[in-house]
This record gives C-alpha cells, sequence and structure tokens, in this order.
C-alpha cells in the first residue's frame, strides 16, 4: 500500500470518530436507543414515559424482584418490603439482606430472576440491563410482569411512588407516599426563599474530578433550592478540569465523594472555597439515589447550604 | 493479455526467449537489456558474479517480475500478464531455500507441485497421483515419502522440492542455486538431476555459482555482470581466460578434465600464483 | 485429497460435531438456577423458559462465536505464516470493537434527535456492518503497514497489529468518555467479550454471515496450504497469490466483524484452539480449518460454561473474554517463548 493510502486510512478512521463524538455531546439526560421496552424518546415518568409489559398483578404482587436499589427503596417506603423475594447484588438496604441476588445493576440474571417466580418485577430503565430485561420480558410469557420506569428528573421521583404503588396494588399507599416526597420537594422550595443564592460545586469524586453537572439530580435539587451549580456545559457528571472549578469560584462545595476520606478535600485546595473551609460533607450518600430516600435527605442538603456564610 | 492460443505442444522453439529485458529494485538496475533464449532439451547455466542479475533474470522468466522494458516470452506467452495457474503448468521454479514453517510430508509437498492441475479444493485425481510417483521415483525419494520434511537432511530435502517441480510436468524448468549449502555429492546429485530433466526433454535454466560444475553438466553458459549479458556458448567458448578475468575480476588458468573432457578453471591463489588483485 | 486424507476428515468432522454438542449440553445444565431436564421438557416453567430460552440460545451464541473466531485465527496464521497471528492480537478484533462502537455511539446520538431513526441505527444489523467494515479496515491496515520493502513480513504486521490494538482501546477510551453515562457501561461490558442475550433474528444473521464467511476459508484451505509454502513459491505452484490474500482477509474479516458484533472482543480463541488442533491433525488447512472452527465452537461454550461456574458463589457471571484473556495470555507468552526456542536450536 502507498503511503499515501496509509495516511488516508488513519485519517479516516479518525474523521468516523469525530462525528460520532459530536453526536454524542448533546444537552440534556441521555436516552438509551429505543425498543419494545422504552419510550422513543427521553419521557420521564411524570410525563407518562413508564411502560409496563404485562398488567398489575391482580390482588396486588405478592413476589417482587426489583432491579434497582432505589426501587427496594420506594417498596420499603409503602411497608411492602416483605414482598420482595430477590434484589441486586448492589442492594444495602437493611430490609434486603437476606434476600436472594439476580445479580447486578447493569448485568441482571434473567436466569436467577426466572428461579424466584415472581410476578412482578420493577426496572429503573437508566442503567445498561436492557438487552437481560427485554430477554426477560420475552420469556415472562404472561408468567409475570414487569414495570419499566425512566427515572431522570426530580419530578419522576413522586410519579414512580404513584406508579409503584398502582402495581403493587397499593395506589392509595403511593398516592400517599408520592404527596409527601413532593411536599419535602415543595418545602425545599420554599426555603429558598429565605436564603441567600450561592454558587455551589457539587463533588462527588476527586480524583478525578467528578462534579454534578447540568442534567443530574443533585443540579435539579440544587436550583430547586435556590442556589446555581458553579459547574456549566451540558454532561451530567463530567469529569471538571480543577481550572474551570476554581475559576468558577463557587461559594460553597459540597463534598459528596463518599468513598474517599473526608480530609483528602484538601487536595482541591486550589478552589478558594476549599482553602477557606467552606466544605459541607454530607453524611449519607442517599442523596444520590433517585427514590424516597434522597427526599428523605433532603434535610442534609439544606444543612449544608445553611452552613455557608451569607454574602 | 490472452494469448492467441493455449499453450501446448508444439511449443514454440525457443520456448524461453527473453528481448532486451529490463528490471530495476527502485533505483538499482538489476537486469539491463538481457536477451537470451533457451530451448527444450538444453540444460543452460546462468553464471556471474553476486548482484549480476541471474536471479531477477530468472524470477522474470517465470513471471513473477515484470519486465520494464524489452519482452518476456514463455512458451509464446507473456508470463507475467499470464494467468499463475497456466503459467505454473509450463514452468517451475525450485527456489534456493524453500521455506519450511509446517511439518508437511514429503508426498504432501510433492503433491503440492499438482494444484497447477487441480481444482480449488486440491482433490487428488489419478493423473496427480501418477505424476507424483513418477517425481518421487526420478528424485529417488520412495523410501522417505511418508517422512515430515523437516526430519530430513538438507540433500534430501533439495530432493523434495525438485521433485515438486517435477511433478508440475512443466516444460520449463528454473533452477535458483540448487548446489547451494550441499556438500559435494548432494551438488553433483543435484546436477545429475536437472541433466536428466534436460535430456528428458524440459528445458532446464539454472542459476548457478560454481564455474566447474556448470562446465560440466551444462550445454551452454551464460555469463552476466551487472544486469548485462557479457558472453555466451559452449561452456569452453565461455570459460576462457580473458572471460572470466573480465566477468568475475579473478584471474584464472583453464584447462581440461583429463577423465571428461570438460572445461576446467582453476584461480591462481597460493605461494606460487603471480601477482594478482588481492595475493600477497 | 486421497482417502486416507477423507476418512480423516470425516472423523475429525464427526468429532468436533460431538465435542460442540456436548460442550452445549453441557452449558445447559450449568447456571445459577438448578433446573429439571426433565422438568424442561415437560415444559415446566421457569425450567422450560431458562434452559431453551436462556442458556441453549447462549450456548449457540457461543458456539458460532468461537467457530468463526477459531476459523479466522487460522487462515490468518497461514496468510501470516506464524502461528502468533490471530484476529485478537492483529488488532482486527479492535478494529471491529471500534466500527461497532461508533454506531452504537452514532445510534444513541441519533436516539437524542430522532428515537426511531436512533433505534434502527443501534441494532443489530447496522452494528454488525459497522463491526465488519471496522474488521476489514484494520485488516487492509495491519497488512498495509506490515511490510518491509515491500513484502508482507509476519513480524512487523504483528507488531502493527498490537500498537493498533493500543490504539483503538485509546480511541474507545475517549468515545466512551463522551458517551452518556447508561451507554458507556454498557458499552464497557460489550467490549470486554460478555455473551448476552442476543435475538434470536441477530443470532441468525450472524450465524449466516459466519457460516458464508468460515465457508468461503474452507473452500481456500487448499491454497492457504500453498500460501504456507511463501508468496514466490505460491505463485510459482499456480496460486494468484494477491486475490487468494485478498479474498481471505475479506473472509476472515467478516467473520472475525461478525463475532465481535455478537459477543464484544474475545481474544485468543483463534491463537489456542487452531495450534492444539494443528498438533493432532496436522498442517493441511483442508483438515485443519474446519476442525479448526469445530473445536473453536465447542471451546468457547466450555470456556463460557467454565467463566459462569467459576463465579457462581460471587453471584456474578463474568464475560467470557475475561476469560480467554485469563487463559491465552499465559499461553501466548509460552509460545512465544517456544517458538524464540526453537529458532535458537534451528540456528544451531
Amino acid at each position: 500500500m502507498s503511503h499515501a493510502a496509509k495516511v488516508a486510512l488513519v485519517a479516516l478512521l479518525l474523521a468516523a470518530a469525530a462525528p460520532a463524538a459530536a453526536l454524542t455531546t448533546g444537552p440534556g439526560p441521555s436516552s438509551a436507543p429505543a425498543g419494545p421496552l422504552l419510550p422513543a424518546s427521553a419521557k420521564g415518568a411524570a410525563a407518562g414515559g413508564a411502560t409496563w409489559v404485562g398488567r398489575p398483578p391482580a390482588g396486588g404482587a405478592r413476589r417482587i424482584v426489583t432491579l434497582a436499589p432505589s426501587m427496594t427503596d420506594y417498596l420499603v417506603a409503602l411497608g411492602a418490603a416483605d414482598r420482595i423475594v430477590g434484589v441486586t447484588r448492589v442492594d444495602h438496604a437493611p430490609e434486603v439482606a437476606s434476600r436472594p441476588r439476580v445479580g447486578g445493576f447493569l448485568d441482571p440474571s434473567p436466569e436467577a430472576v426466572l428461579g424466584l417466580k415472581p410476578d412482578l418485577v420493577l426496572w429503573v430503565t437508566d442503567g445498561g440491563a436492557l438487552a437481560a430485561v427485554r430477554r426477560l420480558a420475552e420469556l415472562s410469557a404472561g408468567s409475570f410482569s414487569i414495570l419499566a420506569v425512566p427515572v431522570v428528573t426530580v419530578a419522576d421521583v413522586p410519579a414512580t411512588a404513584k406508579l409503584v404503588g398502582e402495581a403493587i396494588g397499593d395506589p392509595a399507599g403511593g398516592a400517599a407516599l408520592a404527596e409527601r416526597l413532593q411536599a419535602a420537594l415543595d418545602r425545599l422550595h420554599l426555603h429558598a426563599a429565605g436564603r441567600s443564592r450561592q454558587r455551589v460545586l457539587f463533588v462527588v469524586g476527586r480524583d478525578p474530578l467528578v462534579v454534578a453537572g447540568p442534567g443530574s439530580f443533585p443540579d435539579e435539587l440544587l436550583r430547586l433550592a435556590g442556589c446555581d451549580n458553579a459547574v456549566g456545559g451540558s454532561r451530567p457528571w463530567p469529569v471538571y478540569p480543577l481550572e474551570l472549578a476554581v475559576a468558577a469560584n463557587p461559594d460553597l462545595v459540597i463534598d459528596a465523594a463518599f468513598d474517599e476520606p473526608a480530609g483528602s478535600i484538601s487536595r482541591l485546595s486550589a478552589i478558594p472555597a476549599v482553602r477557606r473551609g467552606v466544605v459541607a460533607r454530607l453524611p449519607r450518600d442517599d442523596l444520590l439515589r433517585a427514590g424516597p430516600r434522597m427526599i428523605e435527605a433532603l434535610g442534609d442538603l439544606e444543612q449544608a447550604l445553611a452552613g455557608a456564610p451569607r454574602r | 493479455m490472452s494469448p492467441h492460443r493455449l499453450p501446448g505442444p508444439p511449443w514454440p522453439s525457443p520456448i524461453v526467449d527473453v528481448r532486451e529485458a529490463r528490471h530495476a529494485y527502485g533505483r538499482r538496475v538489476a537486469v539491463d537489456g538481457v536477451s537470451f533464449t533457451a530451448r527444450e532439451g538444453e540444460f543452460v547455466g546462468l553464471l556471474g558474479p553476486n548482484g549480476a542479475g541471474k536471479s531477477t533474470l530468472i524470477r522474470l522468466v517465470a513471471g513473477l517480475l515484470a519486465p520494464s522494458a524489452g519482452t518476456v516470452r514463455l512458451g509464446g506467452f507473456d508470463p507475467h500478464a499470464a494467468p499463475r495457474k497456466l503459467v505454473a503448468r509450463v514452468c517451475a521454479l525450485v527456489p534456493q531455500e524453500p521455506r519450511l514453517d509446517w511439518p508437511f510430508t514429503v508426498r504432501d509437498v510433492v503433491m503440492m507441485g499438482r494444484s497447477a492441475h487441480q481444482g480449488l479444493l486440491g482433490i487428488a485425481g489419478r493423473d496427480d497421483l501418477g505424476a507424483v510417483e513418477g517425481a518421487l521415483t526420478a528424485c529417488d525419494l520412495q523410501h522417505v515419502a511418508g517422512r515430515r520434511v523437516d526430519a530430513l537432511s538438507g540433500g534430501e530435502r533439495r530432493r523434495v522440492f525438485f521433485a515438486r517441480a517435477l511433478a508440475q510436468e512443466p516444460r520449463v524448468l528454473l533452477l535458483d542455486e540448487p548446489t547451494a549449502f550441499l556438500d559435494l555429492a548432494h551438488q553433483v546429485a543435484a546436477m545429475e538431476m536437472a541433466r536428466l530433466a534436460a535430456r528428458g526433454g524440459l528445458c532446464v535454466v539454472a542459476v548457478l555459482h560454481d564455474l566447474n560444475l556448470a562446465a560440466a553438466a551444462c550445454d551452454r553458459l551464460v555469463a552476466l555482470r551487472e544486469g548485462k549479458v557479457v558472453a555466451e556458448g559452449s561452456p569452453s567458448e565461455v570459460l576462457t581466460e580473458e572471460r572470466v578475468r573480465e566477468v568475475w575480476g579473478v584471474p584464472v588458468w583453464r584447462g581440461q578434465n583429463g577423465a571428461t573432457g570438460a572445461t576446467v578453471v582453476l584461480p591462481n591463489v597460493g605461494p606460487r600464483s603471480p601477482a594478482g588483485p588481492g595475493v600477497p | 485429497m486421497t482417502s486416507p486424507r477423507r476418512s480423516r476428515l470425516v472423523l475429525a468432522l464427526g468429532l468436533g460435531l460431538l465435542a460442540i454438542v456436548l460442550a452445549v449440553a453441557g452449558s445447559c445444565l450449568l447456571g445459577p438456577q438448578p433446573i429439571s431436564l426433565r422438568a424442561a421438557l415437560d415444559g415446566v416453567e421457569p425450567d422450560r423458559a431458562i434452559l431453551f430460552g436462556l442458556r441453549l440460545p447462549r450456548a449457540v451464541l457461543a458456539a458460532v462465536v468461537g467457530f468463526a473466531l477459531a476459523g479466522a485465527g487460522t487462515a490468518l496464521q497461514a496468510l501470516l505464516r506464524n502461528p502468533l497471528a490471530e484476529p485478537f492480537v492483529l488488532g482486527v478484533s479492535g478494529g471491529a470493537a471500534l466500527g461497532g462502537t461508533i454506531v452504537l455511539l452514532a445510534a444513541a446520538g441519533l436516539s437524542a434527535v430522532s428515537g426511531p431513526a436512533g433505534a434502527l441505527l443501534g441494532s443489530a444489523p447496522p452494528v454488525a456492518a459497522g463491526a465488519v467494515v471496522g474488521a476489514m479496515l484494520s485488516t487492509f491496515l495491519v497488512f498495509g503497514l506490515g511490510r518491509i520493502g515491500g513484502r508482507l513480513v509476519p513480524e512487523a504486521a504483528l507488531l502493527v497489529g498490537i500498537v493498533f490494538n493500543a490504539f483503538v482501546a485509546g480511541v474507545i477510551t475517549l468515545l466512551k468518555m463522551l458517551a452518556p453515562p447508561d451507554q458507556a457501561a454498557r458499552l464497557l461490558y460489550w467490549l470486554m467479550g460478555a455473551i448476552g442475550y442476543e435475538s434470536a433474528s441477530t443470532l441468525a444473521v450472524g450465524s449466516v454471515l459466519v457460516l458464508l464467511s468460515v465457508g468461503t476459508l474452507g473452500l481456500l484451505s487448499a491454497r492457504l496450504n500453498l500460501l504456507t509454502l511463501g508468496d514466490e513459491e505460491a505463485a510459482s505452484l499456480g496460486v494468484d497469490v494477491r486475490r487468494t490474500r485478498a479474498l481471505v482477509f475479506f473472509a476472515a474479516s467478516a467473520a472475525t466483524g461478525a463475532a465481535v458484533a455478537l459477543a464484544g472482543m474475545v481474544g485468543f480463541v483463534g491463537l489456542i484452539v487452531p495450534h492444539l488442533v494443528r498438533r493432532v491433525v496436522g498442517p493441511d488447512h483442508r483438515l485443519l480449518l474446519p476442525a479448526s472452527a469445530l473445536f473453536g465452537a465447542a471451546f468457547l461454550v466450555a470456556a463460557d460454561a467454565l467463566a459462569r461456574l467459576a463465579f457462581l458463589p460471587l453471584g456474578t457471571e463474568p464475560p467470557v473474554g475475561a476469560v480467554t484473556a485469563f487463559l491465552g495470555g499465559p499461553f501466548f507468552l509460552w509460545l512465544l517463548r517456544r517458538q524464540a526456542r526453537e529458532h535458537d536450536e534451528g540456528v544451531q
């Protein structure tokens, strides 16, 4: 092959990569490619984007498998934890500690699910398990139903509570839970008036620096709480250049990097707020779990915001 | 370019016809306007120092290279332009150091020579089996036919590749340094096989380094130097003292083998040699 | 082909098919959920669904992928005259993965604009096409750059392949960073060589592609024998070297592309299996190629079953690509050392 042809080939390969990259830097939360289990666009649960395979089990679900920890949280909040027969490997809720595991969040095992003979399977679609769940749907053959819920915005959380309540045959409980969750969110918004408007940097990883950007749950919660997210751009969980964080000069840094010791935040001392010690460490990771636990943890967020000096 | 008629008997004479052929590797000209011919039943030896263009010339005749100028005709057609299968039925090339990466048996290797006559999957017909047996017999390999080639001695291995070429049932046999790395007995045997093949009607062209073996076995010699033909003719015509000094740059004594009458040349080295290049 | 050879071929094919059947049967009986064969045959749920809906398709998928990779590996080894060649090492799998990745990510991007169009682009045939094109381009590149003085030099091609793999890994990492998070996770899982839950139609398309391409290689197996002798020798024996090489590239790339589209980057099958089979069956590719392909299928089914069995206590199933790499990496090094030692002995 001539030299020119070789160069052209390499260029072609790189050129093919470029438009693909360009296409993926779209704004907003992502949607997995559509399939029979997903809505055509990224409609969240609140917008009616949930899908059923089969119907809600008559007489209420008795044997439920949750394919996401947040789904377990909803059931626990509805008092239906005893009806759970199977959970994922990454589910650490104490109420289901003894339940058999059906695989991971991204790699559930259809075989294990089938073996538990469930009547209802609850799935959060914002995960990588589409192929497995699709296969599960093909094999369900009417013996169980699957509820696939896209949880993409904060508004979807109360909506999901309602859906789960209906799914397990407890619509009243679901509605009540939804109201409670919405009330907590409203309270957060109400209190915003009494708070100064701050610029906040929400850190979830230190090395590399990973922060909550536009489109992520913490971002929405911050805005609901009357603050600005110091992070710009369009990615929900960007690996953020430290320079940009320094230049953004947030008024407050919320430290949610739970797998790292609290003290090591000093590595980010280039950021003035860190140097000044204006850092609020969250006591638990519930704010990152898009379910009832997140709502319960809103108090943590308010505390973090309150602890900052007023402008 | 397809030949006007399918090659076959009667073959044009000379069966190998090279005219003013030229070939260069990049800037280096290996063959520079060479013309030579070879006929069926003839054993032609190509001689010359390293870099004279002998191997290149052989490959031009086999159609593995294309001449940048001049023409090369094999059996009346252009071996480079013609389909490989066709060329392989007419001409067989035995390379200097055949590759041996995989442990095929002797019979397998010789059978490979039949692929030019076989279909896609190489299923052996009666003709193929016959040709293989004939080749094995001619090269005295029947007793090792089932052994792996890499388990044979160097001399035996050479015979295997020679047998493969014979199994092709070609009209032209091209040998690239058939005596390289062989001991004396095997060198003689190799030259004998080539001579017998020529007697059997094949046109044999061999690249040789040993002037005396060439003189003894070949019917005609072609001496090359720096890509050009310097001399051509019978051994006694080509191997004169002046010619040898011209082509190889070495002073020699030329005489005759008392027993066979073949021309013999011996280089003038040793304590009693007259002054010459590089001699103490 | 002589008659003893023909009977050896029949024997090899028979044993190969038997090995596949045994491996598939064994794979079907292994899994996290204890099931009863009798119950499954009687149509009892969930035994029936697990056996015929999950385990059997998975085993068939593994067999198809193993068949493709072992066949392609055998052909590439003949082409490069080097037993270290195989689709993964040469970067062909990497190119296929890159091609498939680009299509998948383009589909994700397109989904944001138009859902149905994105779904169409992200479905099996376009991804497979992307993988096949990627495989062919990388083959072209590796074999084109692996030349010294205009002649294909196997060691150079292998080096180019290794470097190309690193390049592809880098590009894929970049693309992953730019991809939406759940896509990135799924992509990673696919790339690691996970045998998942492809639909029946995907499996059918893939199988057809694999059978056609490996079949082509089988038809070319006699020519492969000649190619192992060297370009010049093959040419003087009547082989149109360039055309045959191009056909073999094409078929091997198609087989590899299909395999990668079905199961991500599963490596070393094309290295281990032909090597072992060659020691039993010999170097004649008319025997070696079909035998390698069949035993490759059985091998991968068994490796996948092993992967699932070994990780049973941990409650997860590792991607089979990890298992083949675990087995294949040391095997590759051992083979390398053996080659070096044989070379030294040969020189002496």
